[in-house]
């Protein structure tokens, strides 16, 4: 349910003071003032502006309830995040977060290093090194292709694309011609895992990625080994297991009018199932469907339904389910809709979010709204839920609302 | 003086005659004046390198005067444009935010293409989702718009230079428009057109002499006017007439962006590659490119 708003990123960004008043009449009386042949003498380039710091400060107050249950949270965080060239060493760009938790948690303030990396070229070959994100496929927020980045907590549902966290990798991009060849490898790739005993089999991914654009469109092509973004429970020795798995894959977009068409493909070889004496591996075939649909200037609908297939079922899987194992299916799926936009000249944000299984066993929502009145402050707020069906692998998540108030103050604004 | 119903016939007959004649050669005179200024603004992403601010804000009128209501917003960008293809009536332009800093290396790529059947594209690069994106234009509608270039209120579809097969043009009026002579000009999209843009009918002021727009009128589906256009400022650089300052007016939802030309520069040696995806995610590529682009300007 990760939100997709592409145009987000072209908004308007309150800047400097500045009033402007334009002599344009409505009866025509505009004025050509300077109506010269020649150039100007004063036409100069402006210096480019030198990279800035940016310093914020949020505090949150959330609300969680489930069931009889709720709880009260606060938390503050300040955010550091700037880029700047180095030279011939390369171009440097970095984000950095101090924690400061809710004293009730009895956690201690923590440092996070948000992204941090350093990009360089020569000649047609780039290459960049640090945390940072690395997107695959064409459909953000499904398990196809999408699957580089660490899989998203709820919490983290909803949250702004620009605090996604990255991991540690470095990626080096080949330019041929109109085609582009992309390598990454990920050193201690992040797996959420239900179990504190937890089997790792290994700690590099690495993959290849091959772009060919065409008129309206990209056709690209995925090789990768990598470890799961969750691991899977061995429902005999109640271990969280993680192995290596291989990956291939295709993805295409094709713009049509105001729509973009969004297909991916992947088969997945060595994934783990487990029956109730262990673990095993299997072969699935993972296929999503999207389309992205500019609606006007600032208002986007994304939607997108993916399906993962098992190859062979010859005997039955199970998952980890609140109250035993529950039977894995050969097929399942999920959809995901949303819509953006925006309202009072750019000021107001809008995000609705909701995600299901296709077998109607659960559906979770988001809405999210941010105001900002000027560029030294930011008010938020969203609500999110979850409705499981009984006996669903998800039951525990029935009933779970979340509703999230938080304002940002910007240091420097103005 | 009475006319008989034969005369009468005839006299209609010739009505007409007249007017379809003079609906023909006003038709090909609009025409040829549209692609006199297409030419013109074709020129202007002939191997270019300008630096723009783009402010926007909500505005009111008084003492007939456009006046910003609330603080504008106010971006720096760099952009660099080729022209490519059959006659140079392709273009490949890019353009990257310089101020504010927070928005600084944010980046568009458009090709926009003369052919009618080509759809103009658009490419971003999202750092927070780690890939380029292709942007799809909402054209589709009267009540929908295009891509907006950086959050203002110009949009491709207001750039967009070339396909001028997808219009007719009409030569409705030679006026003096603040002392200058001018053509107006209606421009009416084909149904193909018609059904991917926003607007059913515009009409435009061009300078008789420079060939330039002075003003612009775009209308709705519904025939209301929906924004206005203004040029301001003329130059001629290089033998290209230009308009240093570029005023659009969103009448129905009152926001004004302003696009003022600090600097402009042509006959630049702009290398290919950086009109490329490449130069969206490979700075230090995108840097040395712009560093070279500044050091011939200067």
């Amino acid at each position: 349910m990760k939100r997709i708003v592409v145009l987000a990123a072209l908004g308007a960004f309150p800047a400097t003071a500045q009033e402007l008043e334009f002599d344009l009449g409505f009866d025509d009386e505009i004025l050509i003032d300077e109506t010269v042949d020649e150039p100007a003498a004063d036409l100069t380039f402006d210096e480019p502006a030198a990279g800035g710091l940016d310093l914020s400060a949020t505090n949150s107050v959330s609300y969680a309830t489930l069931g009889s249950d709720s709880v009260f949270h606060w938390d503050m965080r300040l955010d550091a995040s700037s880029a700047s060239q180095l030279g011939d060493i390369g171009y440097l760009e970095w984000a950095l977060r101090l924690n400061l938790p809710d004293a009730q948690d009895g956690l201690s303030p923590a440092f996070d290093i948000r992204r941090l990396s350093l990009q360089n070229s020569v000649d047609n070959l780039s290459w960049k090194l640090g945390k940072f994100r690395l997107g695959w496929g064409e459909i953000e927020g499904t398990p196809v292709l999408d699957v580089l980045n660490p899989a998203l907590s709820l919490d983290e549902v909803g949250v702004n694309e620009d605090e996604l966290p990255g991991q540690w990798m470095g990626q080096a991009d080949y330019f041929a011609g109109n085609t582009t060849l992309t390598g990454f490898v990920i050193a201690d790739p992040q797996i959420s895992h239900v179990s504190s005993t937890t089997v790792q089999g290994g700690d590099l991914e690495m993959g290849l990625q091959a772009q060919f654009p065409f008129e309206g469109g990209k056709f690209q092509l995925y090789a990768a080994q990598l470890l799961p973004q969750a691991g899977v429970l061995d429902l005999g020795t109640d271990e969280s297991s993680a192995q290596p798995y291989t990956l291939v894959g295709a993805s295409v977009n094709k713009a049509i009018g105001p729509a973009l068409l969004e297909f991916d493909i992947a088969g997945k070889f060595g994934l783990e199932r487990s029956d109730l004496a262990g673990l095993s591996s299997h072969d699935r075939l993972d296929v999503g469907v999207g389309i992205e649909y500019a609606v006007g200037n600032s208002t986007q609908i994304t939607a997108a339904v993916y399906g993962q297939y098992w190859l062979e079922q010859t005997q039955d899987y199970f998952v980890n389910g609140p109250d035993g194992p529950l039977e894995s299916p050969q097929f399942s799926g999920a959809y995901l809709l949303s819509l953006s936009d925006q309202f009072a000249d750019g000021a107001v944000d809008v995000s609705a979010n909701v995600g299901g299984a296709l077998d109607g066993t659960m559906i979770g929502y988001s809405v999210s709204a941010s105001y900002t009145p000027s560029d030294l402050w930011k008010l938020s707020a969203g609500v999110s839920g979850v409705f499981a069906e009984t006996g669903s692998a998800f039951e525990m998540l029935d009933g779970t609302t979340t509703a999230t108030l938080g304002v940002t103050y910007y240091y420097g604004g103005e | 003086m009475q006319i008989s119903k034969s005369n009468a016939l005839i006299a209609l007959t010739t009505a007409l005659a007249l007017a379809f004649g003079a609906t023909h050669v006003t038709a090909q005179s609009a025409r040829a004046i549209v692609e006199r200024m297409d030419e013109n603004a074709q020129m202007q992403n002939d191997s270019s390198f300008s630096v723009l601010k783009i402010s926007t804000c909500k505005f009111g009128i008084s003492n007939n005067k456009v006046k910003c209501t609330a603080r504008p917003t106010v971006k720096t960008l760099e952009s660099a444009s080729i022209t490519v293809g059959r006659n140079g009536k392709d273009a490949k332009s890019i353009a990257f935010v310089l101020e504010p800093a927070s928005e600084r290396g944010i980046g568009m790529l458009s090709y926009t293409y003369d052919d009618a059947n080509k759809d103009n594209e658009t490419w971003l690069y999202l750092s927070a989702l780690g890939k380029v994106k292709r942007i799809v234009a909402s054209n589709s509608s009267a009540d929908s718009e295009p891509v907006s270039l950086f959050g203002s209120e110009f949009t491709t579809e207001d750039q967009e230079t070339g396909k001028l097969d997808e219009y007719t043009f009409n030569l409705l009026d030679t006026v003096n428009y603040q002392g200058n002579k001018a053509y107006v000009i209606e421009q009416i999209p084909t149904p193909a057109r018609a059904r991917k843009s926003r607007y059913s009918r515009t009409v435009i002021w061009v300078d008789a002499e420079r060939y330039v727009m002075l003003k612009g009128e775009m209308y709705d589906k519904r025939g209301k006017e929906i924004r206005r256009l203004f040029s301001d400022k003329f130059q001629q650089i290089n033998g290209v007439w230009l308009a240093r300052s570029l005023t659009i007016m969103n009448l129905v939802s009152n926001r004004l962006s302003n696009m003022a030309m600090l600097s402009i520069d042509f006959g630049m040696q702009i290398d290919d590659s950086l009109m490329t995806q490449r130069a969206l995610t490979d700075t230090a590529f995108r840097e040395r490119h712009l560093e070279a682009l500044r050091a011939q300007a200067n």
